[in-house]
């Protein structure tokens, strides 16, 4: 899982940024007063850094996320458009090394209508297994398997291997990362059955 | 399961909708989303109280460019919900946000509910304050919720509250209100 080393701006550095990207025809959302900018570099971004406003005035506090090298400003706004930018503009470096924490990244900043994407790196860290029977939970433990990632060389693009959780099924998905950052799905089968039992693939995992 | 993956990569593809232009925060489809929410939480008699104080006191309303949150911008004067781009936001979602984020906006003139100004009057106080706040908000969507779905019989709204996760609210208001007419 991707840790990211958040740092802190100052109070001059986080008004340039609110004055920046808050221009919205009903003016400012974020104050530099009650605001506070933190920035987080991503080992898959060159050029391109994690930007976060939180407005700490608002209950909850407020939070913006975005894609910024300085100039540009793409709001993290549950798109994948935002990260086509980026990866437009040459930002986008993939390697084995840092392919499955993009895959996390994209996954905790697109929303589906049916709902958030979830990579499992460890069951035990999953937020709704409390909620599962011990039979089904168990079978989630001996199920699980640690994110693989490979180089496809003829077709030039990564795969990657993951347990993941999408609108209430529980997966071990196969993806491909194109160089451009596109990800797609295109082999899966469910984690568990409904029965707790492990479940049927559509092919792959025979 | 296939449809399921298919709908997964629609929603991962690359330009698959007009990006708003730069520099705006607000959602593509604010006006339809609010339209609809407000119309909606009209329904209900709590809801319809949140609405005409929001007009007595000129709240503006907008739906932003994010993942779900909702709040209150006290400097502004604005009451904000949020959608991811591109996306339909659910009416009965909006619904329950917009009036969390109404109520919200409506404890700055509740005694006791104020937004404390300044962490001076001790950590204790200032959580204890936020809780209040956070529970006070929460009383008024499950009210709205109960009384929308009392109105309409509309399941897609308690099944959205139980999304949320708070189903066992819902539950609990209702046997209150039974026990109460009893």
């Amino acid at each position: 899982m991707m840790i990211l080393n958040w740092q802190k701006l100052d109070r001059k550095k986080t008004g340039e940024i609110i004055n920046r990207v808050s221009q919205t025809p009903d003016g400012p959302l974020f104050s530099t007063t009650t605001s506070e900018a933190t920035i987080a570099p991503l080992p898959f971004y060159r050029g391109f850094m994690l930007v976060r406003l939180t407005n700490y005035a608002t209950l909850p506090s407020f939070t913006l996320d975005f894609l910024s090298d300085g100039s540009a400003f793409y709001l993290l706004d549950g798109a994948p458009d935002p990260l086509q930018k980026v990866a437009m503009r040459g930002g986008l470096i993939l390697s084995d090394h840092n392919v499955a924490d993009y895959v996390e990244f994209f996954f905790k900043h697109v929303t589906t209508e049916e709902g958030d994407i979830y990579l499992i790196h460890n069951p035990e860290d999953m937020p709704f297994l409390d909620s599962l029977s011990l039979d089904q939970q168990i079978q989630i433990k001996r199920a699980h398997t640690d994110v693989a990632v490979a180089y496809d060389r003829d077709n030039d693009y990564f795969l990657v291997q993951s347990d993941m959780y999408f609108a209430g099924t529980l997966l071990k998905a196969t993806m491909t990362v194109q160089p451009d950052g596109q990800i797609e799905v295109t082999d899966h089968a469910m984690l568990i059955g409904s029965n707790g039992g492990q479940g049927h693939n559509n092919g792959y995992y025979a | 399961m296939n449809d399921l993956i298919a709908k997964l990569n629609k929603a991962l593809k690359f330009g698959g909708f007009s990006v708003p232009r730069e520099g705006t925060m607000r959602h593509e489809n604010e006006a339809a989303i609010l339209d609809a929410a407000t119309k909606m939480l009209r329904k209900s008699e709590t809801g319809a109280g949140l609405l005409d104080w929001a007009q007595a006191n000129s709240l503006e309303m907008h739906v932003l460019r994010n993942k779900d949150s909702f709040g209150f911008l006290p400097g502004k004067s604005v009451v904000y919900i949020s959608a991811p781009a591109g996306q339909q936001m659910p009416t009965v979602r909006a619904v329950i946000h917009l009036a969390g984020a109404l109520r919200q906006a409506q404890q700055e003139q509740t005694p006791g509910l104020e937004r404390p100004t300044t962490a001076r009057i001790g950590k204790e106080r200032y959580i204890r304050t936020f809780v209040d706040k956070d529970m006070d908000a929460l009383y008024y969507q499950t009210a709205v919720v109960h009384e929308l779905f009392e109105a309409t019989h509309l399941g897609e709204i308690i099944d959205e509250f139980e999304r949320m996760g708070y189903i066992s609210l819902y539950e609990a208001y209702k046997e209150d209100l039974r026990s109460g007419a009893s």
